[in-house]
């Protein structure tokens, strides 16, 4: 999951070096941390957010898949 | 955390050496296929033939489709509910062709033929409103719909006698009204 989500921040951001992303275990539920350039948030969040949301729904895939439940924060 | 059936070791970094729009998008697709575990899948490029596949407005159309049966029933969760989550894939392929190339280009992304197949079913829904509108004069409104839905119903009924369309309304809440000529 956390691979998912730093190739995607990876491709859309302009500075992918500054791209890090932090998988942390709540127990219950898995949040996925990604840091990005202070540049490069309105394209790894989109307008309305809808590139966050879109991220989210392929991160919803990739954790119903691994069977557990995920979070996107972008931090 | 493990994602069944992806590989551990990557794809780790997105394509840098595209040939061109339609090379880093096949191959942008298909590292989130392998990063979604979905590796027992196929890609196909082609040219958009209907209206549900984008004809007009897309550039190419991929077709994904499961290698297995079991594939083809893991697929399912990369449409999603009502195709959202197909939509979000081919959104982010744009995003992210659009991104590194100044062109124009815009790709389509359809998952073992649901759009067709949902295409065909709106082209039907639309015929059938159609003739209950001739028949009894009524305006109907459509359920809510995105809008590559609402231009399949527009665009079968343009030449449909009797009848005109309009959408109203706004955002995810915008709707296809059938109404008499």
């Amino acid at each position: 999951m956390k691979q998912l989500i730093e190739y995607l921040a990876r491709a859309l951001a302009e500075h992918p070096d500054e791209v890090r992303v932090e998988e942390e275990d709540q127990g219950d539920r898995v949040v996925i941390h990604l840091y990005v350039g202070e540049s490069d948030k309105g394209r790894v969040i989109g307008r309305d957010g809808r590139i966050a949301n879109a991220m989210r729904s392929l991160l919803h895939v990739a954790s119903t898949r691994a069977g557990v439940r995920a979070h996107l924060s972008i931090d | 955390m493990l994602i069944p059936g992806a590989p551990a070791d990557g794809p780790l970094a997105p394509i840098g050496d595209a040939e061109d729009e339609i090379d880093l998008a096949g191959r942008t697709l298909r590292d989130l296929l392998t990063l979604l575990g979905l590796t027992e899948t196929d890609i196909a490029a082609r040219d958009p033939e209907t209206p549900g596949d984008g004809a007009g407005l897309m550039s190419q159309v991929f077709d994904v489709t499961g290698l297995d049966e079991a594939t083809s029933d893991e697929l399912g969760l990369l449409i999603g509910r009502r195709g959202e989550t197909l939509q979000a894939v081919q959104y982010l392929l744009n995003v992210i062709v659009s991104s590194r190339y100044e062109g124009d280009q815009i790709f389509a992304v359809d998952i073992e033929r649901y759009r067709r197949r949902r295409e065909q079913a709106l082209i039907d829904l639309a015929r059938r409103v159609a003739s209950e509108v001739r028949a009894t004069g009524d305006v109907i409104t459509l359920e809510p719909m995105p809008p590559a839905e609402r231009r399949i119903i527009h665009l079968t009924l343009q030449d449909e006698e009797g009848v005109s369309t309009a959408s109203v309304g706004d955002g995810a809440n915008r709707q296809v009204e059938v109404m008499p000529a």
